[in-house]
Order: structure tokens, then C-alpha cells, then sequence
């Protein structure tokens, strides 16, 4: 990326000589790799988004926000979401802020034993005994047969809803049976079709819009549809209608509506400027999660628009239908949306996932890319796969996680950029960075350690068993603090359909949620539901999460555990870029 | 630009209770009408795909004197219909007032140039019952900026088409008087480290 002087209507072309180096090179999946190996397109499963940044948002709030609109503080009352700044490594000025609240000698695991002895004694923390468990967010569920016998979206519910609030809605969903693998989830994304000329179908077409679990709905403070991942503007807008004199009527009076709940379905509202975003889902996300997706929308928009264009049409004209100004983008809205509704750790955690390559190697690719750079060269990334494989960075800047989720998501969603081929320019802007301009993304393919790159694409991540041979773990994910970024193993074969991988997905979400509560110090929580075990183990150096079976002895999960801490420990400066190549 | 893209447009239909307002809107959009009066409650919102230029219309109706909206309800209006039943002078006296709270609550960058369209409806009835002649209501709409003036009935789809077309005509005019456009393409300085650039480095 690069800034440039130039109009953005000019095409690469013009200078583009002089910056072809620049090289942010994609091991595009519809390209080398498939045609190398046809069979493992698994492993290119689609990227993980990266995460919003929470934090960001501030800086939008001097340009569009109008006189009260809700100030984003998601970082203070989540400080366990607050992401930093990517690359730019800091050990230090990580662990200072958790200083003093947990002094687990995580580096010098001696080694099981006295691992596993440590992890037992936090994994009852308040019992120090078997009440642990039965202490656990599982108890109190009022349909609970056993007390400490849950699935779970049982237990998810029981700590999202208030407790004895009627959830017969939430059991007749198909994943309260554990091994169902074919659950409706899979036609989650399907399109609801269109009403035809005479309308004789719009019952059908608004039958299938209400059984989607999860809405996206963007609309303009005068009520106009912008976006809407499932439907269109026409059948959509009486809803819109009502949605905007439902949140008007709190900003007339001064207040903000941030969600309600109605039965099992969550509405949070997010009120950006001109525009509100508006997430209704019924997949028991947290109120925190489904804010931090319409951020990302949010940005997406402005990445696409600039604030001080999107400022610009509204002041002029309140009725503005934006989806004029939008239009080619509505894709990227849609991938973006999806990759929630999919589920992503990458936003869950606030952070992104490396490609996991020996140092020596990640050593040449950086050097490569400093020694093309040019001048005003901004940022070069070597992605792949959704994954990062480099970063060389001016020293003053870094990039935001949520900028960088908004390059992945163009780079491996965007059909025009994939169709494109090898090269292309594009204008875009990063909120996170400077939400007033365009910088020019210019991709192109590379040959220099594309083999190595393929190569480790081709091996895909680990499986639990590779790591720590006859493990109950099924999945793991590690982020490390400092890094911004995690690590995590394979979803095959555990977790390789969609309904599996979001219920994977929202048992992550449920331990997050539960460590991250605000007044938590919880250290080690462990969670035992109807088809899983959970345990999230969280010091001022890493969290983990990990998910093994219903009947995983606790014993055996904290060894695991242990024991992939002790790897990605290992394995450090092959999983994680540990500050990337500065200039 | 030249694009063909639907648009949607934001139409509200003031005017005092009972004139026929949703009566108007239901026969515009679902060819129905009914003769069983039930207030509307807050605000009706319904659409219609017209070929205006192959556009999408959007209407917002309702509000009686349930004043309870407000600014939300009128902000970022494309089209204003004020509506009086011509067999109650009381609903025609009152088009003023309706017209002066909309361009308050709107508040319309030119108030001037705002697009309105006035609709005398129920010419149903017996000609005995008529309240309002076709000249008064004429002679108001010129005062007010010659607003074009249609008179319907709902209940027999008299005219409603067509009044609904020149609202459409009128909105999409004045969403064309203003295209966007502009140049935010500022150079961002990536060397200037003074300049607020959001980064925590």
C-alpha cells in the first residue's frame, strides 16, 4: 500500500512502474495451490476475518458522529478484546498491564507433573474441590436433567438469557441434539430467493428471510435500507421502517438504544453517524460480539466511502440512499457478515493467525520485501491462504487488526480482485489507520518463496493428536498476548462442516464471554456440557482455549492443555511473526 | 449518473385524521381498499416498486395526531403529500399547519424548492356533501409555490396512480438535484507523524 497523490481514478498504469515491487502477495487459493493439489482444498478453507479494533472507532467520532451518538468504549468495559497494535511488538507493555495479577511461570513449565498439579489446583478455584464443576455456568439452567449435564447451546443460553428465562425456543433448534450433523445451519447462507413478478411467492420469500438465524440490516437515520445480508431493500424496508422509529425515538430522548432481546433472538444496535447497524441473531452470540461485527461492517463501509465522504453526502442531503454510492462493494459486506456468522476466531480473539514457517524462511520473505520496497511504500504483506506470512512496516506505524481484516476479506473474498489475476490497484482506506483517504493496495504475484508458502498451505494446521499424540483435545485455539495473534489447530475432521464449526465456534464465544465478564479474574474455567468439555486457561502471556469430548476426564484436558502450551512455546517464531520487518 | 439502479425514496402522507391517508396508500400499493376505519397508530410503512426510471418508491404514511414521532419520522423525507378529505373543510384548513410542522421537523435544506404534493380525496361522495371546490384548493397550492394539486378517491382508485406518480416524478427530481460527487482524494501523508493518524505507535 502506498500513498499516492494521484486521482484514484487513474489507473495503475500511470506509475505504476515505479511501485510494481510493492508486493503484497496473495497464494491466491484459485491459483497455484488447487492446481497443485486438487484434493486438499480444504486446507483453503475460508480466511478468518480479521478482528475488528475496537478502539479505532474514537477517531471516527469527530467526523460524522452526530451530537449523541453512542461513544464506542468497548475497549474499557472489554479490556480482554482490546486490540493492539499488530505487528508492532511490545512484550513489555503487555505484561505490564496485567503486572502483579498472575505470576504462572509460564515459560518454564518444568514440565507435566507439575503442570498438571498447578492446572488442578486453578480449575477449582473456588472449591478447590469436584464443586468446580458443578459451580460452573451449567448449574443453573432451569431444563438441566443433572445439574452438570448440558450441550452446548444449553449452557450458552443458560449464561446469556437471565436465568429462569423460558428457552423452549432455543431446545427445539436441531443442535441441542449433539451428533446432529445435519442441521438447518447449513442453509444459513443461502440466498431467500426473490419475490416474482406477481408476487405469489412473497410468503415463501419472507418465510424463508424469517428462518435465517442471523441478520445483518445497515439503514440510514431516516430509515432507508442500505444493505441487508439476506433479502433486498423492498421486502425488508417495512421492517426497516419500524427499526428506525424504534431506535429514533430513543435518540429523540436522549438515549441510546444498544439491543433488546425478544425470546431467543438478540437485536443489537449499533448508531454510527448517518447510519445505524442493526444485528439480529439467534445464534447466542454476546452483545460485545455482535457490537464488534457491526463495527467491522461499519469500517467496511467507510473503507469503501472515507468518513468525510460519507459525512459529506448525509450533511447534504439526510435522504441520501447510499446504496447508489456502495454499490460493487455489497460483497464484501456479505463475506464480512458471513465470516461472523460462520464464526471466526480471528475476531473473536482480536487477533490474526500466522502461517506457521520456519524462521529462516519468514527471514528471506521479509528481507525480499525490504530490499523492493520503495519509497513511499506504507506496508507490504505477504498473505496466503488467510493467513499471514510476513509484515514489513515503517517504524511509526502498525497496522490495525481491523484494517487488516478488512484487506483479507478483499483480498480472498472479493471475486474482482480474485478474477483480476496477478495484479491490480486498489484505493482503499483504512479506518484504523486514517479514515480520510485512500491508500493504494497493489497486489501482485510473487516467485520467490511461493514454494515454501505452498508448502506449508498444503500441510494446513495441525491436528490436536499431531501436537500431543493421543490427546482428548478435538481443537484448541492459542493467541498470544503480546503478538496479537493465535494459533489454532485443524477443524477436520472434527469441526469441518459449518454447523459443527459454528457450534465450535460459539462454545469458544461462551468461554470467552465467561473469562472476559467484566469483575472476572477468572484464570482457568472449565466447562462441561452434553457433547463437550471446555476449558479456557488465560495468563498475561497467552489465552488458550481448548474443547475435547463430553466425558474428557479434567485430568487429562489440563495435561493437554499443558502440553500445547508447551509447543506453541516451542514453536513460537514459527507460529507467530514477532514484529515483523521494520524500516 | 447514468446508472439504472432502483432508489428508494421516503414519501410521507400528513393530513388529519380520517381523510384517507393509509385508504390512499393501500389502494396505491395493494389495490385495495376498505371500508372499515381503524386509526393508524404511530406510522404505516409499506413499499412499492414503480417503473419511475425503473425506481423503487418508498412510502411512509400515518401520523394523526399522535404526535409521538417526531424528527425521525420526517428526517431525510424525499416527498411530502399533504392530504384533506373535500367534504371537510376543517381537514383543508388544517394543510397549512401540516405543511409548516413538516418543514419545521424536516427542516429541509431549501425549504423552498421542498418537493409537496396536495391530495383533495373522497370526490366519491355526493356533490352535495363537497366542502372544498377544485379552485380553492387550486388557489392554495399556487400560494403555497405551485404545488401540484390531484383530487382522488381511494375507494373507487380515482386518479390515486396517477397522484402517485407525480410524487414519485417530484422526489426523484430532487434526489437528482443533488448528486453526490466531490473530491476526498486528499493525499494522506504517511510520513507526517503530527497528524492524527490512529495508530498507538
Amino acid at each position: 500500500m502506498e500513498s499516492r497523490d494521484s486521482n484514484p481514478s487513474k489507473t495503475s498504469s500511470s506509475d505504476g512502474d515505479a511501485n510494481a515491487r510493492l508486493t503484497d502477495d496473495h497464494g491466491s487459493s484459485s491459483k497455484l495451490p488447487t492446481r497443485q493439489s486438487p484434493d486438499h482444498n480444504s486446507s483453503f478453507e475460508s480466511p478468518p476475518p480479521l478482528p475488528p479494533r475496537p478502539g479505532t472507532l474514537s477517531l471516527l467520532e469527530d467526523g460524522g458522529a452526530a451530537p449523541g451518538t453512542p461513544r464506542l468504549n468497548a475497549s474499557a468495559a472489554h479490556p480482554g478484546l482490546q486490540s493492539r497494535a499488530t505487528t508492532a511488538v511490545s512484550l513489555a507493555e503487555i505484561s505490564q498491564s496485567d503486572k502483579g495479577k498472575e505470576a504462572l511461570p509460564v515459560r518454564s513449565l518444568p514440565g507435566t507433573i507439575r503442570a498438571k498439579a498447578s492446572l488442578s489446583h486453578l480449575a477449582t478455584p473456588r472449591g478447590g474441590s469436584d464443586t468446580g464443576d458443578s459451580a460452573s455456568v451449567t448449574s443453573y439452567a432451569p431444563y438441566s436433567e443433572s445439574g452438570d449435564v448440558e450441550n452446548i447451546f444449553g449452557s450458552l443460553a443458560s449464561s446469556e438469557l437471565e436465568t429462569g428465562q423460558e428457552s423452549t425456543g432455543l431446545m427445539q433448534f436441531p443442535e441441542f441434539q449433539a451428533d446432529d450433523m445435519q442441521d438447518d445451519f447449513e442453509s444459513e447462507l443461502e440466498p431467500v430467493g426473490e419475490i416474482n413478478e406477481g408476487g405469489e411467492n412473497e410468503d415463501l420469500v419472507l418465510a424463508n428471510w424469517k428462518a435465517k438465524r442471523k441478520h445483518y440490516i445497515i439503514l440510514s437515520a431516516a430509515g432507508k435500507p442500505i444493505w441487508t445480508r439476506h433479502g433486498d431493500g423492498g421486502l425488508i424496508s417495512t421492517y426497516v421502517g419500524i427499526i428506525q422509529t424504534i431506535i429514533s425515538s430513543y435518540e429523540e430522548s436522549k438515549d441510546h438504544l444498544k439491543g433488546f432481546t425478544a425470546g431467543d433472538t438478540k437485536f443489537t444496535v449499533l448508531a454510527q453517524g448517518p447510519l445505524y447497524l442493526v444485528a439480529i441473531s439467534r445464534i447466542l452470540e454476546s452483545d460485545t460480539q455482535l457490537k464488534l461485527q457491526l463495527e467491522a461492517l461499519y469500517m467496511q463501509i467507510l473503507s469503501t466511502l472515507t468518513l468525510p465522504a460519507l459525512t459529506h453526502l448525509f450533511s447534504v442531503r439526510p435522504s441520501t440512499d447510499l446504496k447508489r454510492p456502495l454499490q460493487g462493494s455489497e460483497t464484501l459486506l456479505s463475506t464480512l457478515a458471513d465470516s461472523f456468522t460462520k464464526g471466526s476466531p480471528s475476531t473473536l480473539l482480536s487477533a490474526l493467525e500466522c502461517l506457521k514457517i520456519r524462521k529462516s524462511h519468514r527471514q528471506i520473505i521479509n528481507n525480499t520485501l525490504l530490499k523492493t520496497k520503495v519509497n513511499k511504500l506504507l506496508y507490504g504483506l505477504v498473505v496466503a491462504g488467510g493467513r499471514l506470512v510476513s509484515v514489513v512496516r515503517p517504524k511509526k506505524h502498525s497496522l490495525h487488526p481491523g484494517d487488516l481484516q478488512l484487506l483479507f476479506n478483499m483480498i480472498f473474498e472479493a471475486e474482482a480482485v480474485k478474477a483480476g489475476g496477478g495484479e491490480s490497484w486498489i484505493p482503499v482506506c483504512l479506518p484504523g489507520f486514517n479514515s480520510s483517504g485512500y491508500l493504494y493496495m497493489y497486489q501482485m504475484e510473487k516467485n520467490g518463496s511461493i514454494k515454501i508458502i505452498k508448502e506449508a498451505i498444503h500441510k494446513g494446521r495441525p491436528s490436536t493428536t499431531d501436537i500431543v499424540p493421543g490427546s482428548v483435545l478435538h481443537h484448541f485455539v492459542y493467541k498470544s498476548r503480546a503478538n496479537v495473534q493465535f494459533t489454532m489447530s485443524s477443524y477436520e475432521p472434527e469441526f469441518s462442516s459449518i454447523p459443527r464449526r459454528r457450534r465450535l465456534i460459539s462454545t469458544y464465544n461462551n468461554l470467552h464471554a465467561s473469562v472476559h465478564a467484566k469483575h472476572t479474574h477468572v484464570k482457568v474455567h472449565h466447562c462441561i456440557t452434553q457433547s463437550s468439555s471446555s476449558f479456557a486457561w488465560i495468563t498475561p502471556v497467552f489465552e488458550l482455549y481448548c474443547v475435547a469430548g463430553p466425558h474428557a476426564n479434567r485430568n487429562a484436558l489440563a495435561q493437554s492443555a499443558s502440553k500445547i502450551v508447551q509447543w506453541v512455546q516451542k514453536e513460537e517464531e514459527r507460529l507467530f511473526i514477532i514484529g515483523g520487518a521494520v524500516f | 449518473m447514468a446508472s439504472r439502479k432502483k432508489v428508494m425514496l421516503k414519501v410521507i402522507i400528513l393530513g388529519d385524521s380520517g381523510v384517507g391517508k393509509t385508504s390512499l396508500m393501500n389502494q396505491y400499493v395493494n389495490k385495495k381498499f376498505s371500508g372499515s376505519y381503524k386509526a393508524t397508530i404511530g406510522a404505516d410503512f409499506l413499499t412499492k416498486e414503480v417503473l419511475v426510471d425503473d425506481r423503487l418508491i418508498w412510502d411512509t404514511a400515518g401520523q394523526e395526531r399522535f404526535q409521538s414521532l417526531g424528527v425521525a419520522f420526517y428526517r431525510g423525507a424525499d416527498c411530502c403529500v399533504l392530504v384533506y378529505d373535500v367534504n371537510n373543510s376543517k381537514s383543508f384548513e388544517a394543510l397549512d399547519s401540516w405543511r409548516d410542522e413538516f418543514l419545521i421537523q424536516a427542516s429541509p435544506r431549501d425549504p423552498e424548492s421542498f418537493p409537496f404534493v396536495v391530495i383533495g380525496n373522497k370526490i366519491d361522495m355526493e356533490e352535495s356533501k363537497r366542502m372544498i371546490s377544485s379552485k380553492r384548493a387550486m388557489t392554495f397550492c399556487q400560494s403555497k409555490g405551485n404545488i401540484p394539486y390531484f383530487e382522488t378517491s381511494a375507494k373507487e382508485a380515482v386518479n390515486v396512480e396517477q397522484a402517485f406518480e407525480v410524487i414519485a416524478r417530484s422526489a426523484l427530481a430532487q434526489e437528482e438535484a443533488e448528486e453526490y460527487g466531490g473530491d476526498y482524494t486528499d493525499p494522506i501523508n504517511i510520513h507526517d507523524t503530527t497528524e492524527r493518524d490512529g495508530c498507538a505507535c
